[in-house]
């Protein structure tokens, strides 16, 4: 069909992914970060303390899915089994019952107390990566602090790249009176300690995903917001935007489609970059103890008990270790994306 | 339909309003046509864009006696309404194709596009019209050249595109804002052509700016002619260009150079335009006219209404 809008498919798109695929590191990097990502996403179904199924007395059950008390299964309370400890109990298996775990059994919240020897414990086949100091498993701690921390740094960037577009390209386009107020909003708004706004919001309104993350976008778009104004300050004086003007279409329309798709070389370079950005900055806010509410399994707490363990290396290091590849990969496809929006590789001139 | 009486426009340049075109009058009836002629800086472009109400406000100040299209008050009308003329009611054509057209859209959704938004079509219909209008353009293949992007495009085919943009919701008036001084000869004349012969098949009133009085002879009925933000001659083109009442449409006639004519020298008009900041009080061409006279000074002529061939020279039966 003729009549598809398709600016993402255009041919300079076409030939800025085939330039971004020849960068063979930020390539292969976008796929197992994305791949990664993905799979982080399920979570519960790669590393849970509860079977995916289980078969007691000829019945089938999915605890994975379904609260079942104890009682169901010869206990004597009515909370929630704790099937680690049924699958070596003699009646269970006596009634000819079996499980299947997930590849990683362990909950990143369940304090494993049955362990010999005072946590944290060292790693082991059913820990493979040990446990921390209240003897949680590592890995999965560090399975669900990568999903917690890769979403809110992709929620983060996204908020602050629409804040920073709207902020900044109003400035560029309105110009005048809105664009130095603006200006100078932003020049006392950057000059808050930003430290000191999220110990203060942390301690008044508790310490949530979703106030960690408004409170830190309110304060990551005005680097963007920078770009975007000299972007629409350049091309609201464009011949074509001028013909838009002259035919009469609204301002709502030039803004967002004669200007914005021409001036959004800055965003989509900026934005791997503050992904990587919001992945650092939660990071270093729970490594501080300002940033989620804990038991919420999160890399920056790891590395806080990792600091203080330091006779117990597997924390700190297995932590430092997927900090670091997550964050090469994100600069490799950072690097990728900066290449392929090179203007300078499609000119034949030196 | 178009009646603009007493425009005058005045920019801020230093915290002062100086005025940058004044007392300029125009009348046009339906389907009519007229040149604005004059070298540049001398207003042409400002005055048409303050028939469009596309100034800025905050920099600039537009008032007139009188300003109405089809009967209605152009004065003072908001952004708006302006918004519902501009592309619908009239239209304007620039003078750079190469720039003109926003890189990333389709020329077939760039067409399309005011006519979504003004008139009430499905996209269905809009896009069978702008193969049409795209056909119309003289453009083969309009299936092909609706899915092109600008870059794809000649600076020719291009300057087709801006027209249909223009036309796209069939405008009464259509103001060509030195459609062809981007272009190459050969295909100005195309331009030109497309351009006259579009006008006479939608009967659509037609303003032509142009610093070139070549090509306004077979174009255009009416000419005025600017120097310094003034209209200084004005009246039927075969008129003005064969018998000039004013000494500057006499110096740019001269100034055009002729084939047959190698040995004499061509003459140029001495001197350049004044800046806005020093236009003098009287004959504003009084510094470079070879037949001023101390009077001239003090000279205060404007075009009136139903005046046949307008010149704001007081000496002009001496020419």
């Amino acid at each position: 069909m003729i009549d598809e809008d398709d600016l993402f498919f255009s041919e300079l798109s076409i030939r800025r992914f085939r330039r971004f695929k020849k960068v063979k590191r930020a390539y292969y990097a976008m796929w197992i970060l994305g791949i990664v990502f993905f799979l982080s996403l399920f979570c519960e179904l790669i590393a849970n303390n509860k079977p995916y199924v289980l078969v007691y007395n000829g019945n089938v059950y999915f605890p994975i899915l379904r609260f079942y008390p104890s009682q169901e299964f010869g206990g004597e309370y009515r909370t929630e089994a704790d099937y680690f400890a049924l699958q070596k109990q003699s009646h269970f298996n006596e009634k000819k019952s079996f499980m299947i775990f997930p590849p990683v059994p362990h909950d990143p919240l369940h304090s494993y107390l049955d362990l010999s020897g005072e946590p944290p414990h060292p790693p082991s086949l059913r820990h493979w990566l040990g446990t921390d100091t209240m003897a949680r498993d590592v890995f999965a701690r560090l399975l669900y602090g990568f999903r917690i921390c890769m979403l809110f740094a992709l929620l983060l960037a996204l908020s602050s790249t629409v804040l920073g577009i709207i902020i900044g390209g109003l400035q560029g386009y309105l110009g005048g009176k809105y664009d130095i107020a603006m200006q100078r909003f932003i020049e006392i708004w950057s000059a808050l300690p930003f430290l000191y706004v999220v110990i203060l919001i942390g301690t008044w309104y508790g310490r949530s995903f979703m106030i960690l993350l408004t409170i830190m976008s309110f304060f990551q778009w005005i680097g963007l917001s920078y770009y975007m104004r000299g972007e629409f300050f350049k091309l609201k004086n464009m011949n074509y935007v001028q013909v838009a003007k002259s035919l009469g279409l609204g301002h709502f329309r030039i803004f967002f489609k004669q200007i914005l798709p021409n001036g959004l070389t800055p965003v989509i370079t900026i934005f791997p970059f503050s992904l990587i950005g919001g992945i650092s900055s939660l990071t270093a806010l729970d490594f501080l103890g300002f940033g989620l509410q804990p038991p919420t399994p999160s890399w920056g707490e790891l590395l806080s008990q990792g600091l203080s363990n330091l006779y117990a290396p597997w924390i700190a290091i297995s932590t430092v270790c997927a900090l670091f590849f997550t964050l090469l990969l994100a600069t490799f496809i950072g690097e990728g994306v900066r290449e392929a929006f090179d203007p300078k590789s499609d000119s034949y001139l030196e | 339909m178009l009646k603009v009486e007493g425009l005058s426009i005045k920019f801020r340049m230093d915290n002062v309003m100086v005025p940058v075109v004044s007392r300029f009058s125009l009348g046009l009836p339906d389907g009519g046509t007229l040149a604005i002629v004059g070298e540049s800086g001398c207003g042409k472009s400002v005055t048409v864009q303050a028939l469009m109400g596309l100034l800025e406000p905050g920099i600039s100040e537009v008032t007139a006696d009188k300003l109405s299209f089809n009967g209605k008050q152009l004065l003072g009308l908001k952004e708006k309404d302006w918004q519902k003329i501009r592309g619908n009611d009239i239209s304007m054509i620039f003078q750079n194709p190469m720039t003109s057209l926003n890189p990333l859209m389709k020329c077939g959704k760039q067409i399309s596009e005011s006519m979504v938004h003004h008139r009430e079509v499905t996209s269905k219909q809009a896009l069978q019209e702008t193969l049409v209008l795209i056909r119309e353009m003289g453009l083969d293949n309009p299936e092909r050249i609706y899915k092109t992007y600008p870059h794809e495009l000649s600076g020719g085919m291009r300057q087709r595109i801006m027209i249909a943009m223009a036309l796209a919701c069939r405008p009464k008036l259509l103001i060509a804002d030195e459609p062809t001084t981007a272009l190459d000869v050969t295909i100005q004349q195309q331009i030109l052509e497309l351009i006259k012969s579009l006008k006479v098949s939608r009967g659509m009133a037609l303003i032509l700016i142009t610093h070139d009085l070549g090509i306004v002879k077979n174009m255009v009925d009416n000419l005025a002619v600017m120097y310094a933000g003034q209209i200084v001659e004005s009246g039927k083109t075969n008129e003005v260009l064969s018998s000039p009442k004013h000494p500057y449409t006499k110096g740019l006639l001269h100034s055009i150079p002729k084939l047959s004519d190698t040995k004499r020298r061509l003459t140029a008009i001495p001197g350049a335009v004044p800046s806005p900041q020093d236009f003098p009080n009287g004959c504003r061409f009084y510094d470079r006219c070879t037949m001023s006279e101390a009077k001239c000074e003090q000279m205060d002529y404007f075009p009136q209404e139903n005046e046949e061939h307008f010149t704001a020279c007081r000496r002009a039966e001496l020419l």
